[in-house]
């Protein structure tokens, strides 16, 4: 193994759990979140010389990551083919308690871009102006869907418990 | 606590069991050495498109006319893709999904994959992506011309498109459909592009719900162009070889790419509380012409990755025949099913179904599925075929 292997060893060591959770809450899937993270760390394998040995190398990757989602839910190919495997359509479910499933269901539901820029905000803690650029958004466009999302939220959280449980079993079938 | 604290809370705690490192690792390197493989096989690309390119000459000659009895198969040398020149005027074609349209001048081909990717010279964020796809058969442009409005395919994913739609007709009468219908500067079209089987084969009903789906995108300043050559091909793009009546006569096909699921359904088993089934679908995601040699076994590793042994596990089952046509299943899909029963070991395990063997293994992503519950301890686990559709 070259000095060069050794040492992205470690770097993937370090680095993939962080890029594999971050793959899972953008998609909902461990399979595709980890298929994601994969693919951001082959890339960056592939510039690991050019890029040096700075911090700057796991920004890379998360870089990496979230333009290859960004483009796989932009390619109507690739939502073809997610769409064969429809069989698969039963999502994961995380052990949470009841009031966070409900968020968990409500997130799940928000739409891609507003679920994107929750994630990036408040699992990565990155400034709306981070997130803009990572999403090749314009920041008033990242605002006006970071509120829409949690008010949506918020929303969800304040409806009756009866009328969540309905929610949650149309959110299942 | 506010809404932005729970959410905090919430993601670490959805994502507090990460997948391991180690185990992720050795899959990691696996992925470096394929795509090292595919930049290898990229050099021999050309040899690849001279070789289809007479195939698809030979298919598509008036002159020689077609077998009444089915011919055997010859796979073609595996590697990307299929697409290719004809000579002459600037064609470019995909034998294997069966269509192909003039470059026109000004344009070159962007990209080699499983669907043609036109853009125009100098302007890289135009692109118009040609290629089959099967399109849901309740909204899909062949419906009442190619099968009956009321046909129903069980058991197949389709690509969906969202509205809103709206329908129109080719000069030579396929039935259109534009979906996605919300201006802007990006279009995507559905032609109706049936897939024939060659004399003498039972073809499947699905392979009547092929489209053609011509997707195109530019900048403002490029859109006019773009959608005057979109539009173009979405009107002249011609059939060839499978997408012709007479179907693909020429008997040479590649090998599949195949987009693979693993079904963790209670169906195929009767007693799901004790049994975890694991079922395989391998089905062409073109529905284009491809051989299918995969051999397949199920394997239990644990978290670090390292294979466990189990009774009747890593023992390859190779599924072969050509798709979509020459299936047993209605549906055009290959299914295999294991039967994984009585684990008593450690619960931090999982199965995944692996190709293994050949040259070029189909790369194929996994679902991993948990152990089945612990019956009897004295008795072994055991991993078995429960049942087969091909």
């Amino acid at each position: 193994m070259s000095g060069d292997d050794l040492e992205f060893r470690d770097f993937f060591m370090a680095e993939f759990e962080r890029l594999s959770r971050l793959g899972f809450l953008l998609t909902g899937d461990w399979a595709e979140g980890e298929e994601l993270a994969q693919d951001a760390l082959v890339r960056t394998f592939r510039q690991w010389s050019r890029l040096g040995r700075g911090k700057q190398l796991g920004a890379y990757a998360r870089r990496v990551l979230i333009n290859r989602h960004r483009s796989l839910l932009r390619r109507a190919v690739v939502q073809a083919r997610h769409a064969l495997q429809t069989h698969v359509a039963e999502g994961y479910q995380p052990d949470l308690g009841e009031d966070a499933m409900v968020l968990w269901a409500a997130v799940r539901r928000l739409p891609d871009r507003q679920r994107a820029v929750l994630v990036l905000r408040y699992h990565q803690d990155l400034p709306e102006a981070e997130v803009a650029r990572l999403l090749g958004l314009p920041l008033g466009t990242v605002k006006s869907l970071a509120h829409r999302a949690l008010a949506r939220l918020r929303a969800e959280l304040e409806r009756p418990v009866e009328a969540r449980a309905v929610g949650l079993r149309k959110g299942r079938t | 606590m506010s809404v932005e604290e729970q959410l905090r809370n919430l993601f670490e705690q959805a994502a507090a069991n990460g997948l391991s490192s180690a185990a992720a690792y050795q899959r990691y390197l696996r992925r470096r050495r394929r795509r090292a493989m595919l930049v290898r096989a990229g050099a021999g690309v050309g040899f690849v498109a001279l070789l289809t390119a007479a195939v698809a000459i030979s298919a598509v000659l008036p002159q020689r006319a077609a077998p009444t009895a089915v011919q055997p198969t010859t796979v073609a040398p595996p590697g990307p893709p299929q697409v290719h020149y004809l000579p002459g005027p600037r064609r470019a074609a995909i034998a294997v999904q069966g269509f192909e349209l003039d470059v026109p001048t000004g344009w070159l081909v962007a990209d080699l994959g499983d669907v043609l990717w036109l853009r125009p010279k100098g302007e890289p964020r135009a692109k118009i992506e040609v290629g089959t796809i099967l399109v849901s058969p309740r909204i899909g442009p062949g419906r009442g011309q190619f099968y009956p409005t009321t046909a129903v395919f069980s058991g197949i994913g389709f690509h969906a498109p969202s509205g809103p739609y709206s329908y129109s007709r080719r000069p030579d009468g396929r039935r259109v459909l534009l979906g996605e219908d919300t201006g802007g500067s990006q279009r995507n079209y559905y032609v109706a592009w049936p897939y024939y089987c060659r004399p003498g084969v039972r073809c499947a009903p699905i392979t009547k719900a092929r489209t053609l789906q011509i997707r195109f995108y530019a900048p403002a300043a490029a859109w006019p162009e773009v959608r005057r050559v979109g539009e173009a091909i979405v009107r002249d793009a011609r059939p060839i070889t499978n997408a012709l009546p007479s179907g693909d006569t020429s008997g040479v096909r590649p090998p599949c790419q195949l987009n693979r699921v693993i079904e963790r359904a209670d169906i195929y088993s009767p007693n799901y509380r004790s049994d975890r089934p694991l079922t395989v679908e391998l089905l062409d995601s073109r529905l284009s012409a491809c051989h299918l040699r995969a051999a397949l076994q199920v394997v239990v590793r644990d978290d670090a990755g390292q294979p466990l042994s189990v009774s009747g596990g890593q023992r390859p089952f190779v599924l072969e025949g050509d798709l979509p046509e020459g299936s047993v299943d209605p549906t055009g899909v290959y299914r295999i099913t294991w039967r994984w029963t009585n684990w008593c070991g450690p619960r931090s395990v999982h199965a995944s179904v692996e190709a293994v063997g050949g040259p070029t293994p189909p790369q194929l992503a996994l679902e991993r599925a948990q152990p089945p519950r612990c019956v009897d301890r004295k008795r072994p686990s055991k991993i078995n075929v429960f049942r087969v559709v091909r």
